[in-house]
C-alpha cells in the first residue's frame, strides 16, 4: 500500500488584486501529487459566496509541468450550509522529480468590498511517498 | 472478518481563536485508522479551522490541516461523512496527538466542544 503525505502551505495576502508569488520546495521522497486543493481562511461579511475569488497558477519540477491554472472559490458563511458535501482535492497525477519545486501565483481578484481586510489561502497538497 | 469502531475524541474549545492540544490513545483492539470525520457544532466553526494530527508519532497531518477537508454538512448520511485514509496507517493502542486551532470568525458560541470521530478497523 502507498505512503502519503499531506502538507499545507499558507499564502499571506495583504491587498486588494494583490499577486502573491507561489515558490514552495516539495519533500525530496515526494514521486506523485496526486491531489490539491486551495482555500480562502477568513470571512468577509459583505461578500457572499463567489466562485472568482482568487486565481490560482502552480507549475511542478521547476515549470516542467502546469497542471494546475484554477479559479478559488470563497463560501460565506451565510451560505445555507457552509459545508454541504465534505470538500475533497482536486485530482492530479502529476509525476515529481526529486526535490521538486513548486512555483507560480495566487492572484486576489477584487472581490472584497473596501475596506479590504487581509487574508491567508490555505494550499493543501497530497503527496505519493516513494 | 473486519471489524469496526468508531472512537470519539472530545476538544473543549474555550475562547475564539483557542489553539488547543489534545492527547490519547486509538483502541489497542483494532490495528488501522481507516478514516476520521470532525464534527463542529456550527457551520461558521468549520471556516478556517485547522486539525494536526499524529498517530503513533507519525503525522497525518500538519498543523494547518484544513477541517473543511474533514468535515460536511448535516445531510450527509453518517457512512459517508468520514474521509477515508487511502494508506495503511497503524493503530491499536498507538498514541494521539492533535492541535485543534479555531478560526475565531465570531465571538459567540464559546466554550464549545469539538468532536473527532476516529473510525479504527480491525482486519484479523
Amino acid at each position: 500500500m502507498e505512503s502519503v503525505r499531506r502538507i499545507t502551505r499558507v499564502l499571506e495576502v495583504e491587498s486588494m488584486g494583490a499577486v502573491v508569488p507561489i515558490d514552495l520546495s516539495l519533500p525530496s521522497d515526494a514521486r506523485v501529487c496526486n491531489g490539491l486543493q486551495a482555500m480562502v481562511v477568513g470571512l468577509f461579511p459583505r461578500v457572499v459566496s463567489r466562485d472568482d475569488f482568487g486565481e490560482l497558477s502552480l507549475s511542478f519540477n521547476g515549470k516542467a509541468i502546469h497542471p494546475f491554472h484554477q479559479l478559488v472559490p470563497y463560501e460565506s458563511s451565510r451560505a445555507p450550509m457552509a459545508t454541504p458535501a465534505r470538500l475533497d482535492l482536486l485530482s492530479l497525477s502529476t509525476p515529481l522529480t526529486p526535490s521538486s519545486r513548486v512555483t507560480g501565483f495566487y492572484r486576489d481578484l477584487n472581490a472584497q468590498v473596501e475596506p479590504f481586510v487581509p487574508y491567508r489561502v490555505r494550499l493543501s497538497l497530497n503527496l505519493l511517498i516513494a | 472478518m473486519k471489524q469496526h469502531k468508531y472512537q470519539l475524541i472530545r476538544v473543549h474549545v474555550p475562547e475564539p481563536g483557542a489553539s488547543v492540544r489534545f492527547t490519547g490513545e486509538t483502541d489497542r483492539s483494532y490495528g488501522r485508522l481507516a478514516g476520521i470525520f470532525v464534527a463542529m457544532p456550527e457551520p461558521i466553526k468549520e471556516i478556517g479551522a485547522a486539525l494536526g494530527l499524529k498517530i503513533g508519532g507519525q503525522e497525518i497531518f500538519d498543523d494547518e490541516h484544513d477541517v473543511r477537508l474533514l468535515t460536511c454538512g448535516r445531510e450527509v448520511a453518517p457512512n459517508d461523512k468520514f474521509y477515508q485514509f487511502p494508506e495503511h496507517i497503524e493503530a491499536g493502542g498507538a498514541s494521539i496527538e492533535g492541535r485543534l486551532v479555531d478560526a475565531a470568525n465570531s465571538d459567540q458560541g464559546y466554550p464549545f466542544e469539538a468532536r473527532i470521530i476516529l473510525h479504527l478497523v480491525s482486519e484479523k
